[in-house]
């Protein structure tokens, strides 16, 4: 890796991970000042027994805990609103959030309210700065999630904030709280954080700190998706596997712009013919391919990453950057075996035309950073053929 | 939709706490013993400044187990109240349950420092003295089986002293001389 002339590397979250890992809460929030957490949690968390886990372990904190429980998401400014009264009136001092993907943004948009005193979130929409000094945010993973729980994105209605300073200052993996999802929601996991990991790593803003971030999360993801697929037999606790990958994948995403893929894939999700997920897993390798053909990147290394030291090793130098995008669509095949289809090897899979592919690319490139239409729209052409770029 | 709050207090659990509380009570009183039988423990003593403080207990309400060093190489079971003189190191368990991992010996200190559940507020070096004087006196304490558990490594010791030794540290804690 080049170590580039200047960088900034900032990753706020401390994580805490492991046997017990939730009975460390009341430590962590009192070392950082709270006294009175403000705990809540989704219909999911509330469901699957993860509230009262961490409940649990709060016992013998000689602490005062406020909860709300099944917080909807159906009609979030509201939820916010109704939530950061309910901390205000409480004298709350911090926000510990159980729940997974669009819960951890309520979450961030609830204590960005709280920490500057606004009454929504139409300021920092409209260019206002993120203070660097928010109140304690805590998050209790689980390990259905998005990979964005703890990156400084957060993702509002149609709004996309981002800032180092809205990631949270504690991180809680601990098998009583990731739970025990279905298959499907840990492939959706373990891609989410591949992707994280392998665009951090090969991003254009790439720093060896972020790097070493990104290399552990794009390990992990492969190592449960390899699981989840079959090709090997059992990692012990996929579950954990997962949720760590897409804890680090967060954090090495950090607060920088978004890729090419997370931004084609939001453009297919708008379409409401894939999810986001769905959309990553296709595109990934189609996104790196055309890179590499670009010459912007060597893509050698992903194949240390997501094949291992190994493979890596027995592969002749110049086979490795294709061997590597061959991994990852042999990956995704198997995946579209064992999930039934719900995860695609193509976008035709997902039911896309491709009259609709200019309009998806076009979409892609109308967000704040600027991207060359007619490149995304060939990316989506070959992903939408599962034709390799090299053929 | 008007959202339910509610007001959850923490509670406690009294078993563990009792079962702590003797636990260190009676650790304490060993440590006292075994300041004035083995020789092990008096060089760490000896080692350690004069009239030093230590503490071991589980944050945020105790218990504790207080010692203070006493004369040249001797030591002297203080109480279980932390805040009633100064202390010169605090080891505190960051909460009851990792205390009670510890003391109903499925994991060791080690293991509990590693795994980041025990917090050292003082000198780390005469943290690790503690630690081997704790070990030492778990290794007189307990049966050999469990003692295993409880140490990193279990010492070889002649075993006509270490029966010996354990005797009269098991008659010195319980008369608490």
């Amino acid at each position: 890796m080049r170590v580039p002339n200047s960088m900034e590397f900032e990753c706020p979250v401390k994580i805490h991970c492991g046997d017990r890992a939730l009975n460390h809460i009341p430590f962590e929030l009192r070392a950082i000042g709270a006294t009175k957490p403000l705990l809540i949690g989704d219909e999911a968390a509330s469901r699957d027994n993860r509230l009262a886990a961490v409940l649990n372990a709060c016992r013998d904190a000689a602490m005062t805990l406020g909860v709300v429980e099944e917080v909807p998401l159906s009609d979030m400014p509201d939820s916010v609103h109704q939530l950061a009264a309910i901390y205000r009136d409480k004298d709350c001092d911090a926000v510990v959030a159980v729940g997974q993907e669009t819960f951890i943004d309520l979450a961030k948009a609830l204590n960005l309210i709280l920490s500057t005193g606004a009454d929504t979130l139409a300021p920092f929409v409209d260019g206002q700065a993120i203070p660097r000094a928010l109140n304690p945010l805590a998050i209790i993973a689980s390990a259905s999630a998005d990979g964005f729980e703890t990156s400084g994105y957060l993702r509002f209605e149609t709004h996309i904030l981002r800032s180092v300073h809205l990631m949270p200052q504690l991180l809680f993996l601990d098998p009583r709280a990731t739970g025990r999802p279905e298959e499907m929601a840990m492939v959706e996991t373990g891609l989410n954080a591949l992707t994280n990991g392998v665009e951090a790593y090969f991003g254009v803003d790439t720093n060896p700190m972020k790097a070493i971030y990104a290399r552990t999360a794009t390990m992990l993801a492969t190592e449960a998706l390899c699981c989840l697929a079959g090709r090997v037999s059992g990692t012990e606790d996929l579950a954990m596997t997962a949720a760590h990958a897409a804890a680090v994948g967060g954090c090495a995403l950090g607060g920088d712009l978004l890729s090419t893929t997370h931004r084609l894939a939001q453009a297919i999700a708008d379409t409401g013919k894939a999810s986001t997920t769905q959309a990553k897993g296709v595109l990934l390798s189609y996104v790196l391919e055309q890179r590499v053909l670009e010459g912007v990147m060597n893509v050698d290394v992903l194949l240390s990453l997501a094949g291992g030291n190994d493979r890596f090793a027995r592969t002749p130098e110049h086979q490795r950057g294709q061997a590597a995008i061959y991994f990852l669509r042999n990956l995704i095949n198997q995946l579209f075996e064992t999930t039934d289809g719900k995860i695609g090897r193509t976008l035709q899979d997902f039911g896309l035309t491709r009259a609709e592919l200019s309009a998806i690319a076009r979409s892609a490139c109308a967000t704040d950073t600027p991207g060359n239409p007619e490149i995304f729209e060939t990316i989506l052409v070959h992903a939408w053929e599962g034709r390799p770029f090299a053929a | 939709m008007e959202f339910h709050y509610r007001e959850v207090a923490t509670g406690r659990s009294y078993f563990k706490r009792a079962y702590l509380s003797v636990n260190l009570w009676f650790m304490g009183r060993a440590i006292q013993a075994a300041s004035r039988v083995d020789e092990r423990v008096r060089r760490e003593f000896s080692e350690l400044p004069a009239d030093f403080t230590f503490a071991l207990g589980v944050i945020p309400e105790g218990p504790y187990m207080v010692i203070r060093k006493r004369g040249k190489d001797s030591a002297r079971y203080i109480g279980r109240k932390i805040d009633s003189q100064p202390v010169d190191l605090t080891l505190a368990f960051k909460h009851l349950e990792a205390g009670f991992l510890t003391f109903t010996f499925r994991e060791n200190t080690s293991v509990a420092t590693a795994r980041d559940r025990l917090v050292v507020d003082g000198e780390v070096a005469y943290a690790c003295s503690v630690v081997r004087i704790l070990d030492i006196v778990q290794v007189y304490l307990l049966p050999k089986p469990i003692a295993r558990m409880a140490v990193k490594r279990y010492p070889r010791w002649p075993l006509g002293g270490k029966l010996i030794n354990r005797s009269r540290i098991y008659w010195r804690s319980l008369i608490g001389y």
